[in-house]
Parts: structure tokens; sequence; C-alpha cells
């Protein structure tokens, strides 16, 4: 088989990461200048900026002009086996400040039949809120519960932080089963308006049904999210380390 | 009632009609004159509304014909991030769809030394890793671009096979360290030139999928460390969990 060479600037924007992690570098703080990174590794500073480029186009760092790189802002992990639905900032590891948007009782509507695989005339629970992290909205979320499921849910209980947690201690309802995806769309006007983006700007569409240990749907999601803000966990048959 | 308020509402009801399959995917929706007088709103409003489908990718306008409802990709797969109850590898998972994989090799290489491959392996620096990089196609189609790195211990004589040919699975397997339980992460991030070139994305897609995948064997032995890039317009990412045993402990 022919030989060909691994490119380098990939193997070195992972270097360069391994040592911003390995020196407890954090969100805001600044990067050594391009110069110093190219001694360190003993490379070109050019294949330093190639290597750089690419931590820039992941969001691990980000450029100032006439400045230097920084530390990006980490982004917030949703671990995708863990239904609580309780985000917490990467920074802080305090859960994201939520605002509730709208609680209201609803029928499905033919819209939302399909997404939920219920009939048009069941009734919702529709709860919207604006997720942020330090007062930047970071999530649009919709989430609908079936009334069956949670009969007389009240305002305050939908405007609590976890309300999945707070529904399993309740009303005993455990999450088993979730299939979850995670697509690419583009921001509406409402969206780009409470989101502070352009509308039409790529974001993320985070959406999935969860069933309880009985099979019955528990919770159908929808959450819209800037695409730099947040990563997706999925651990295995393995615990965390 | 407003006209941005009309715009909203009649963007809302035609969008609608395309959720509910009113208006099927690749069909010619109303011309603009048409909506107008159904909606009995002037045509600057409509053509407000169609705006904002077009920018959401709703609806395609084509020079001439008029605007389409925008056709879903026939190819767009399901990145099966795991089932758990299957070991599916790429190429059985793409050819579940009936698409043609083929794979173009774009380097391989030996590394050492180099921290953060090692830490991923969980390995000492010392140890040797063999790189592996390699475009994905579908029915000739590029569908995402793949680094893997897998420890060259467990697989002393992998540069004497072609994984232009062969599944890396297949052979991973024949040494008795195929990956069955595997550990991802997912994020979007901003597609570079190189990117871009392999992927052959259009000008008005810069976002891809990236995922980072590390694969254990049997034995609980890591064996895969892969970095995958895709098009969000050819591969969903979804995710599949069950059991309340896998709750994290």
């Amino acid at each position: 088989m022919k030989k060909t060479l691994l490119t380098l600037d990939i193997i070195l924007s992972k270097e360069i990461k391994y040592m911003l992690t390995e020196q407890n570098y954090r969100p805001g703080d600044k990067l050594p200048s391009e110069r110093e990174l190219a001694a360190a590794f003993n490379v070109q500073r050019l294949t330093i900026r190639g290597a750089l480029n690419l931590l820039l186009a992941d969001n691990t760092i980000i450029a100032k002009p006439r400045s230097g790189y920084y530390m990006a802002p980490g982004r917030i992990l949703i671990n995708t086996r863990d239904f609580s639905m309780d985000y917490r900032s990467a920074q802080t590891g305090q859960p994201l400040a939520s605002t509730l948007l709208t609680f209201r009782k609803r029928r499905v509507g033919l819209r939302l039949s399909g997404k939920m695989l219920l009939p048009e005339d069941a009734v919702v629970y529709q709860i919207d809120k604006l997720l942020s992290e330090a007062s930047e909205p970071v999530c649009l979320s919709h989430i609908y519960l079936p009334e069956s499921v949670y009969p007389g849910l009240t305002r305050e209980q939908a405007a609590s932080d976890s309300i999945l947690s707070l529904l399993a201690a309740g009303e005993q309802i455990q999450i088993e089963k979730s299939n979850q995806r995670v697509t690419l769309v583009y921001a509406n006007e409402e969206e780009g308006r409470l989101l502070s983006l352009t509308p039409g700007a790529p974001v993320m569409k985070y959406k999935g049904l969860m069933y309880d240990s009985l099979g019955r749907l528990a919770v159908f999601f929808e959450q819209i999210m800037p695409n730099n803000r947040f990563a997706f966990l999925s651990p295995g048959k393995r615990p965390l380390h | 009632m407003n006209q941005k308020h009309m715009v909203t509402q009649i963007k809302n009801s035609i969008q609608n009609r395309i959720e509910t399959h009113e208006y099927l995917p690749g069909e010619i929706i109303p011309s603009e004159r048409e909506l107008a007088a159904w909606y009995n709103v002037s045509r600057p409003t409509v053509r407000a509304a169609i705006d904002e489908l077009v920018n959401q990718r709703y609806l395609v306008r084509v020079q001439g014909k008029g605007t389409f409802v925008k056709k879903p990709d026939h190819n767009k797969i399901a990145l099966g991030v795991l089932n758990e109850a299957k070991n599916v590898s790429f190429t059985t998972l793409v050819r579940s769809f009936g698409i043609e994989i083929s794979n173009k090799l774009l380097g391989t290489g030996l590394i050492t030394g180099r921290k953060y491959f090692a830490s991923r392996l969980s390995l000492a620096p010392t140890d040797t890793i063999y790189g592996l990089h390699r475009l994905r196609l579908g029915n000739r189609e590029p569908l995402a671009l793949e680094y893997t790195y897998v420890p060259l211990k467990y697989f002393p004589d992998i540069d004497q096979y072609n994984f232009e040919q062969i599944s890396l699975y297949d052979y991973m397997d024949s040494k008795g360290h195929l990956p069955v339980d595997f550990q991802e992460t997912m994020r979007m991030v901003e597609a570079d030139g190189r990117l871009k070139h392999h992927l052959q994305l259009p000008e008005d897609e810069t976002i891809v999928n990236y995922i980072e995948i590390t694969g254990y064997d049997r034995e609980g032995t890591l064996v895969e460390y892969t970095e995958s890039f895709s098009r969000p317009e050819k591969l969903e990412v979804r995710f599949v969990s069950q059991g309340p045993e896998s709750f994290l402990s």
C-alpha cells in the first residue's frame, strides 16, 4: 500500500487542544501567541496557524482582531441518556436560567399529531421556555406533555427548573426509552428574535420522544439552539469516567 | 391587522400545509397572484411570507418556473448513533439503506508521542497509533470524512490492508477486536476549506456534524477513536436509549 502522510495540522490542532486542557485554560483565557506555540511544538508558524484555524472552526477558541486567540465558552453538554432535561453551564455547573414563555392546555392538532403519534384531539400541556446561560439566551424549548399522563399539571410546576425530575418524583413517572435526533434547521423570525440570531441563521434542532416504563408517550420535546453552544453525549454501555 | 402579522399568518399557513403534506415535497405551490387572491392580501405580503420559507429551506424558488416544496434528501440516513442492541458499522448501516458504499483513502500513518491521541485511546504516549483518514461515499457522493485511530499493538499488520476495498470492522473483527460498545459526542461545527472540498458542500451549507467516537471491544478494551464529519443534509444524527440501567451511575 502506498504510504501517505497524515495531515499535520489536524494532529497538531489536537495537541494544542490537549495542552489547553492539561494546563487548565478556562473560557476567556488568552492563548499563547502563534510564535510561542510554534516554538513550543517545534513547527512553522504557518502550520500553527492551520491548526488554530481548525480550533476556530470547531469553536474551541475564538479570535479577537489585533489581540489574539481566546478560549471559547464551553459547550453545554447534554447527556442523551439523562432524561431530566436539566441542562447545566459548562463553566459554573449551575442549571441554565429559564423563563416560562407559554403554559397552556391544548389539543394536539394536525401538525403535532404526526410528530407525537397521538390522535389530533388528544390534549397536551404545552410548555415553552427560554433557557439562558449568564443572561445569554441559548435554547428555545418546547415541551409537550399528554394530559392523561400528567393530570392537573399546574403553571407553577411547569415553571420549575427541572420539570422532568419533578414529575418523576410527584407522579412516579420513570422515563425508560427515548428516540432523539439532532438536525440542522434555519431559524424562523421568532426563534431568531428570542435567541438573538438573524432569521434564516443555521441552528440546531434537538427533538425527541420519551416513553415511560408502561410504553406510554410521556414527553415530546423540540428545542432550538445556536449550533456552537451545545454538545451531545451518548455514553454507550459504559459508565462515564 | 398589520402587514407583519399577515406575513406571519400566511407563512404559518403554508408551513402547515407543507408539514401536514397537503403540499407534497417537489410539488409546485400556487403562484403569488393566486395566493394573494386566496388570502385576500397584497402580493408583497405573500412574497415576504414566501421569502421567509425560502430562507428556512421549506421552499425553493426555481427561476422562470415557480416556487416548489423542498424535496428531502432521498439519501438521508440516520447516523444510528447507537442502537445499543446492535453493533452497527457505518458500512452495514449505510448498506441497510440500500446505498452502495465506497471509500477513498486520504492518508495513513503512524503516530507516536502525541498526547491527545494517546489519551483518547488510553495509551502511553510512547505507544504507536495507526491513523487512517478516509472519505466515505454513498452512491459515489461524499457522506462523511472520517479520521480513525487504532492502537497498533492490536493490529500489527494493518498497513498491509487496503481499506478502500475491505471493511475496517471486518478486519478488526478478524483480529478479535471488533468494537461493540461506543461512547460518542456530537456537535455541530463550521466547515473549513478542507471539509468543504472533501464533502463537496454547496455554497450555502457551512455547518457540519462532528462526532467523536471511542469504540470498545467485547472485553472492554478501547480499540478505536474516530472523528467523523458529515453533512446534516445527508446524515441525520439519532440517539436511541433504552432501559433504566442506561442512567449514569
